[in-house]
């Protein structure tokens, strides 16, 4: 290159010039490098007030002792549980809210719940751009029917197709059934309330039945390692919050009840194998999908707070306060080759007693129990075949 | 639309490299070179979000480059200078976010969306064909130094933008619905990049040798990295890149 072909004392002169000039290049591009590492996370800009508009917790100091089994903070409701029984008056309820948040009427209210048992309350957002109304109820379901026709249904959320199943006593709607329903729509929301896991069926034994299947949960199920949701059905809550960290945990079995000393689970269904098996990870298994069916009477354990504590999903069958429990013998299952054109069959179960019934806390409504059904047996653990549907109707709780 | 885009990139580098070769005596010298570097740098967002609260890790990734160039003289001071590299542009970030949009998958096959708070993940790793076209400014004919500034457009061979959600909630929609708590989920908008990306270029070279250059490179993209009818992600992002490259010259 010519301009290196210059006088040899010019060149070497030029090189002392030019040398110094590389050590600075490198120190330019260091910079640069630290620009981008360090300049950019003290680009972080102010935190924006707060957007959520939530009720953390509540509390009632003022609830009689004894008196309270739970309290459920919803999205959109508080249900304050309470024994059957017992005369609720004036309450001065007390709510914990998102850093910021506002509510209307204020927390620390006396509010009369005798009268009214909904009272409607407005969290506004700390940005004041947000606001959620909650209804804040006292409730006191006791499970005292012994029948499930599954007649009765509606839709469930705005939000979402899927339908929940309700009981009537006199007018008051009852929602003691459950399903994991809610969950799917976090994955799958745009689907027809049939294509849920949990739906209401046309043909059941009389009128109307219910439909489990076995569904893949799609794309969305996949990135979040729940590949399948299994119908399920279950007397209970499904607290939705926790359905995709703690799943089994998500379930929350059995209400109080006062139906008596249980001698038998007697129901109508079908089932029918999905074709494939596969385990969480997607893996094909040589084993065929079977579906639960169980019936558990439990004595809630009182936690510190005074709130009773439900069994769920990790130890619905294992628990140490189960009093008794009726499970199917697999061996017993007839299963069908096509669902709408075979026959219902019909399944008794008798309760095995695992501990001593007491029969003064079994008439004051003590006790909780839970019926269950799934079209997977290991579908909480997202284990079973796509396709598995059990078909259920007429359940009947058989006293002693 | 897109293979017009194309064409025009084209037509520009030919008409410039041919009327680069109209041999000229006073034009001064015009030299080929090959290089090889690396670029180190981030896809972000400018400036950050608020939605973002805390860079918890950065991992640039050995992002390489490699290329051939050609660098004609106009002027006493001026040079033009033009070159097609193949250049990747990665890196690996995790950051604390509120009130994020997020959405896992769009299409029939379900989704989930919302608003998270909590960690999020991000992997960037594209590749790129780049076209840089620069104006060099000399001290004179002779220096063995230059300031380069100019445009570059880049043409999108592989893209991967993916990542994770972890360790926070979700809020359904908006920040008044259902929560959901996460603990991890993945995201993957690999398919929503940008074919075409083009941004301003600045930098500085300097010949250690006679046939051995060293240079500087920034380069700043102007589009974001995404489709503009991408809207998962609320904010623009754009890859910004610096790059330390060594080359020979013929």
């Amino acid at each position: 290159m010519s301009r290196f072909n210059s006088t040899k004392s010019a060149k070497a002169r030029k090189r002392e010039v030019v040398f110094p000039y590389f050590p600075s290049c490198l120190r330019a591009f260091a910079l640069s490098c630290c620009c981008t590492l360090f300049l950019l996370p003290s680009c972080i800009q102010d935190e924006l007030p707060n957007t959520e508009a939530d009720i953390l917790a509540c509390t009632i100091p003022d609830m009689p002792k004894d008196a309270l089994n739970e309290i459920v903070v919803e999205n959109n409701a508080v249900k304050i549980w309470v024994k059957p029984d017992v005369r609720i008056g004036t309450l001065t309820p007390r709510f914990v809210l998102t850093e910021g948040a506002t509510i209307t009427p204020p927390s620390g209210m006396p509010d009369n719940f005798e009268e009214t048992s909904e009272h409607f309350y407005t969290v506004t957002s700390q940005d004041g751009k947000w606001q959620k109304k909650y209804t804040v109820a006292v409730l006191s379901y006791i499970l005292t029917q012994t029948e499930f026709h599954f007649e009765h249904y509606e839709k469930a959320i705005e939000t979402a197709n899927f339908q929940q199943f309700y009981e009537l006593n006199g007018e008051e709607k009852q929602y003691v059934w459950s399903s994991g329903n809610r969950g799917f729509a976090i994955v799958n929301s745009s689907v027809a309330a049939e294509n849920y896991p949990t739906s209401s069926y046309a043909n059941g034994k009389t009128g109307r039945g219910v439909k489990l299947t076995t569904t893949s949960t799609g794309t969305a199920g996949n990135l979040v390692g729940m590949p399948i949701a299994a119908g399920n059905l279950f007397i209970g809550s499904f607290d939705v919050s926790k359905a995709m960290t703690a799943t089994l945990e998500a379930t929350q079995f059995g209400f109080q009840c006062k139906v008596g000393e249980p001698d038998s689970l007697k129901f109508w269904y079908k089932y029918r194998r999905g074709a494939v098996y596969k385990d969480k990870n997607g893996n094909e298994l040589q084993k065929e999908d079977s579906p639960s069916m169980y019936s558990v009477l439990y004595e809630p354990v009182r936690k510190p707070d005074g709130t009773l504590e439900r069994l769920n999903g990790t130890n619905v069958t294992t628990a140490g306060n189960i009093l008794a429990i009726a499970q199917v013998n697999q061996a017993d299952i007839v299963y069908s080759e096509n669902l709408e054109t075979e026959e219902y069959r019909q399944l008794s179960i008798p309760f095995v007693e695992k501990k001593a019934i007491d029969p003064e806390k079994l008439r004051n409504g003590s006790y909780f129990l839970t019926i269950v059904f799934s079209s997977s047996a290991k579908g909480d653990l997202f284990e079973g075949a796509v396709g598995s549907t059990l078909c259920i109707d007429e359940v009947q709780l058989i006293r002693k | 639309m897109k293979k017009s885009k194309i064409l025009l990139f084209f037509l520009f580098f030919t008409t410039f490299v041919l009327a680069s070769q109209e041999k000229n005596p006073d034009t001064g010298s015009r030299d080929y070179r090959i290089k090889a570097g690396f670029s180190i740098g981030g896809t972000s967002p400018l400036p950050l979000p608020a939605e973002i609260r805390k860079i918890e890790g950065f991992n640039p990734l050995l992002n390489v480059m490699i290329g051939a160039e050609v660098r004609q003289n106009i002027h006493e001071n001026w040079s033009l200078l033009c070159g097609l590299q193949f250049e990747m542009k990665g890196m690996e970030t995790k950051a604390q976010v509120k009130n994020y949009n997020l959405a896992m998958v769009s299409g029939d096959d379900g989704e989930i969306s919302g608003v998270f708070t909590g960690k999020v993940r991000t992997r960037v790793q594209n590749s790129y064909l780049t076209l840089p076209l620069l104006v060099v400014w000399q001290p004179g004919r002779q220096a063995e130094w230059g300031i380069k500034f100019g445009l570059y457009g880049s043409f999108l061979l592989d893209g991967a933008f993916s990542g994770s959600a972890y360790d926070g909630y979700l809020r359904e929609g908006d920040p008044t619905g259902q929560r959901i708590d996460i603990t991890t989920a993945t995201y993957d908008f690999s398919n929503e990049l940008q074919l075409w990306n083009w941004g301003a270029q600045l930098g500085a070279e300097w010949r250690i040798f006679p046939r051995f250059l060293t240079g500087i490179d920034f380069s700043w993209g102007i589009n974001s990295i995404f489709k503009k009818d991408f809207d998962v992600i609320t904010f623009k992002m754009y890859p910004i890149y610096g790059s330390l490259s060594f080359g020979y010259i013929f």
